[in-house]
């Protein structure tokens, strides 16, 4: 078998992966990714189909924060072009989310009663400014205590629904304080890449590439190297042959599960395997793109429903975008979240559910919308890996051995930014035990 | 009704409402301790019997560590007589271990098998220095994975039920490990005028400081409008008087605080988790009067015994504890469930029979005193190691400090202190004195 010798090996392109390679590489740790697919970015990734530019998981992205600062920090371009609008639709009026206040005025509208709006924003307030609350309940029951309006529910649920691929009554409470202070603290301005996700990605990738950093696709990884509890490198299969690479830190983002697989379950303790077991557990989604000939969203280019059945989220990414569809035609993607995140699923009822929202809620879906793909996020290409609250930590116990990605989100974060903080968490625990060339 | 203004009411004058209070006060915040006892201390405190001064709780008391500083930072006169070193009884054979690498000299000696003891301790070693091993199982469970040897089982037992008050297979794994990295203080001593004393030098530096200390005060109420303390209705004698204070901080266990502030003002997560969560430790408890001592050393844990895990004897450093002539023994056992219900016979039976059997004499030269529980409302611990709540409440201002609100990690009278200490710091981060 062949041999090589890296200081870090990645195994997996999401944007968890590629975080941690790319900053490892900045700071001058040989550095090698190993991906299985073509092509790199796993569910932050694009796929062309019918000259359109379909993501592959996320769509949207933050223009600011975490993803931000790390494509500065290792210099690699980054085109976000944001939205032009977000709304809330309640009551069958689209209301903008204002970057400050915004919370409380969809409270308003929803309830129509100062006194509940006031009452829900207290209770909110305290949890940020004082105690969060436990996470021995859920968000619906925490916030049943200061409200029973349910416009106000739809809100929240719509909220949680778009941003963590889960509904109220499945996010600990205390999660759901935590993320908003988080998301608090700096302006949540989203937008869409114009050449598509995989370009960013591939921005990433470039910057990496310049530094001696390496990235190789169609490569799959048939094993992690452990003895005596401590991971020595992996073992991978290239269109050639097997080969072996010897490494001082795997960084796993193919998700805990497969980590485990690959390491063999034998070389970790039972206290870890039963907190996998007993936590992980993926949130599903379904994703419509649909074709038109003029934008199908009146008021917005991105809008969270709050009182339909199934869907929670309608962008047009084309608004910003148009390079991402044929010239003429606009792209409308819609999401929506089981009304509960355990299999089995019955995804043709939920695609009918999709379907009859879309009709209720677009007026011009039925007449002038032609439906693209279909895609149902689950198992293995889960919407995210574990919901928020019930993630597993970033090392495993085998030394050296770290997971990456959605399964290990830091509390109170989703999205994006979430495994891109995993990622940068794994590089400064990386970076306090080893230095560069060690290896 | 009589009303008074405090910046801050404590309830409970406990080692952990005690050290808040000291700490507050010398920070210029206006506070008051109320105490339901016509004594201080709590658990940590003394009673006279048969001219013997008797702890009611606490054993040995912490040098050169966090409640020492406290003290010294309070101007507290702290005086505390040393234990040499303690021992450890492994086999029949009595040691005294190096502070570092004592654990590892413990497991090699009981193992005797070099391979198997090295098994063992680099276990430990990766989960100190790599990953702390998950929760989701005990202690027990976790080192069953690197050891059958029942020698090495019983040892880890008997050491966890000495310091941790809980059996080994009650012990969250990572509560073990971090009590590990938490730091210990150098040594352990008794107060030569009890426990009782110490304290009374701690109120004293209260009451120097302008704070104040009620005793056979009882707290009826904590007052709570709009999800924010507002004060406490005390009881003295027959007169209700209601305190107005900014912060309440409740020294009286969760359980007690949230019954004082009303069930309807705590959200339902809390009281969900409290029910689920918070758990009292249980120690079965001797204490005997002997007519010379039956121990070389002070402080001396068990390591082989059926119940019995650590015998203290502070009359051969503080004789003043004891009637001329008379030696003071005393040992706590952990029973084999912590949960009740306790069977207080068996278990009376198991710990005289371990002290029987270690003792050679014991029942000759022995009068016991005292063999009970610790346990409910009068408990080792308010809860088990691992099961805490934080320290703060959901009403705003309204604090828990003591051993149901431990750090994780902590344990004994320096977990209280420390819980103590957060409150303090999170005080003084939010207002300042005299803002009330």
């Amino acid at each position: 078998m062949k041999q090589e010798v890296y200081d870090v090996v990645v195994i997996g392109s999401g944007i968890g992966g590629m975080s941690a390679a790319s900053l490892l590489t900045h700071e001058g740790y040989r550095t090698l990714v190993v991906e299985r697919l073509p092509q790199i970015g796993g569910r932050f990734s694009t796929v062309e189909y019918k000259g359109f530019k379909l993501p592959t998981g996320a769509l949207e992205v933050e223009a600011m924060g975490l993803i931000a600062e790390l494509y500065s920090e290792v210099g690699a371009g980054f085109e976000v072009r944001p939205l032009a609008k977000l709304c809330y639709r309640i009551g069958g009026e689209d209301v903008p989310m204002l970057y400050k206040g915004g919370l409380r005025a969809l409270l308003l509208t929803a309830s129509e009663d100062e006194e509940v709006t006031g009452r829900v924003m207290a209770a909110l307030k305290r949890g940020m400014g004082w105690e969060e609350p436990s996470n021995s309940i859920s968000f619906r029951e925490w916030l049943s205590e200061y409200s029973s309006n349910e416009k106000v529910l739809g809100v929240f649920q719509g909220m949680i629904a778009s941003f963590m691929g889960i509904n109220a009554y499945e996010l600990p409470a205390g999660e759901f304080i935590r993320w908003l202070k988080i998301t608090r603290s700096y302006p949540a301005i989203y937008g869409h890449a114009p050449k598509g996700n995989l370009a960013l990605m591939e921005s990433l990738a470039k910057a990496m590439r310049a530094q001696g950093g390496e990235i190789w696709t169609r490569c799959e990884t048939k094993q992690i190297l452990v003895t005596d509890e401590v991971a020595r490198g992996v073992v991978v299969q290239t269109d050639k042959d097997e080969m072996e690479i010897a490494s001082r830190v795997v960084i796993s983002n193919a998700g805990p599960q497969k980590t485990v697989e690959l390491a063999g379950s034998e070389n970790f303790d039972k206290g870890y395997l039963k907190q996998m077991k007993e936590s992980l557990r993926p949130a599903s989604s379904i994703m419509i793109h649909t074709v038109s000939d003029r934008p199908l969203l009146e008021h917005a280019d991105s809008l969270i429903l709050t009182e339909a059945r199934r869907v929670n989220w309608i962008a047009c990414p084309t608004e910003a975008c148009p390079e991402l569809a044929p010239p003429g035609k606009h792209l409308m993607v819609s999401y929506s979240t089981p009304a509960f995140n355990f299999p089995p699923y019955d995804f043709a009822q939920e695609i009918a559910w999709h379907l009859q929202d879309l009709k209720e809620n677009i007026p011009r879906f039925g007449s002038e919308g032609d439906i693209l793909a279909v895609n149902c996020f689950h198992g293995e290409w889960p919407a995210f890996r574990t919901w928020l609250g019930y993630d597993l930590p970033q090392k495993t116990p085998i030394e050296n051995l770290y997971n990456v990605g959605d399964a290990v989100k830091p509390s109170g974060r989703t999205g994006l930014p979430a495994s891109v903080a995993s990622g940068r968490m794994v590089v400064e625990d990386v970076k306090s035990r080893i230095k560069p060339g060690e290896a | 009704m009589k009303r008074e203004n405090y910046d801050v009411v404590v309830i409970g004058s406990g080692i952990g409402g005690m050290c808040a209070a000291a700490l507050l006060t010398q920070e210029g915040y206006k506070t008051l301790v109320v105490e339901r006892l016509p004594r201080i201390g709590g658990r940590f405190s003394t009673i006279k019997y048969k001219g013997f001064k008797l702890t009611t709780g606490a054993m040995v008391v912490e040098i050169g560590g966090f409640i020492e500083q406290i003290f010294g930072r309070v101007g507290a006169k702290f005086e505390v007589h040393p234990v040499a070193s303690p021992r450890y009884r492994i086999e029949g054979k009595e040691y005294e271990l190096p502070r570092k690498g004592g654990l590892r000299t413990i497991v090699s000696l009981v193992s005797g098998n070099e391979r198997e003891s090295e098994g063992v301790m680099s276990a430990i070693k990766r989960g100190l220095s790599w990953q702390k091993p998950s929760d989701s199982i005990s202690f027990r469970e976790w080192l069953l994975q690197y050891t059958q040897n029942e020698r090495i089982l019983k040892t880890f037992w008997a050491l966890i039920t000495a310091v941790q008050a809980v059996n080994d297979h009650e012990l969250p794994t990572g509560e073990f490990f971090r009590y590990l990295q938490v730091p210990r203080p150098p040594n352990y001593g008794f107060a030569p005028r009890g426990n009782l004393a110490l304290m009374e030098s701690l109120a004293e530096a209260i009451q120097a400081n302008h704070g104040e200390v009620r005793t056979r005060c009882l707290a009826k109420q904590i007052i709570v409008t709009d999800g924010m303390v507002r004060g406490v209705i005390i009881q003295k004698d027959k007169d209700e008087t209601q305190i107005a204070a900014k912060v309440v901080i409740s020294n009286a266990g969760p359980r007690k605080t949230v019954e004082l502030a009303g069930r309807e003002n705590f959200d339902k997560g809390y009281l969900k988790q409290l029910n689920e969560t918070i758990r009292p430790a249980p120690i079965f408890w001797v204490q005997a009067a002997t007519d010379r001592p039956l121990v070389e050393c002070p402080m001396l844990y068990l390591t082989g015994a059926r119940r019995v895990n650590l015998v203290v004897c502070p009359t051969l450093v503080c004789p003043e504890l004891a009637p001329h002539g008379k030696h003071l023994l005393m040992s706590g056992g952990a029973p084999d469930s912590s949960l009740p219900p306790y069977d207080f016979e068996k278990e009376k039976k198991l710990n005289i029979q371990d002290l029987r059997d270690n003792f050679p004499g014991f029942d000759e030269h022995t009068e016991i005193l005292v063999a009970s529980y610790f346990r409910e409302d009068w408990p080792t611990y308010h809860s088990w190691p691992g099961y805490d709540l934080s320290q703060k409440t959901p009403i705003e201002n309204l604090y828990n400090v003591g051993d149901g609100v431990k750090p994780p990690g902590w344990s004994g009278l320096r977990a209280c202190a420390q819980s103590a200490r957060l409150v303090v710091e999170d005080i003084r981060g939010r207002f300042k004195p005299g803002e009330a």
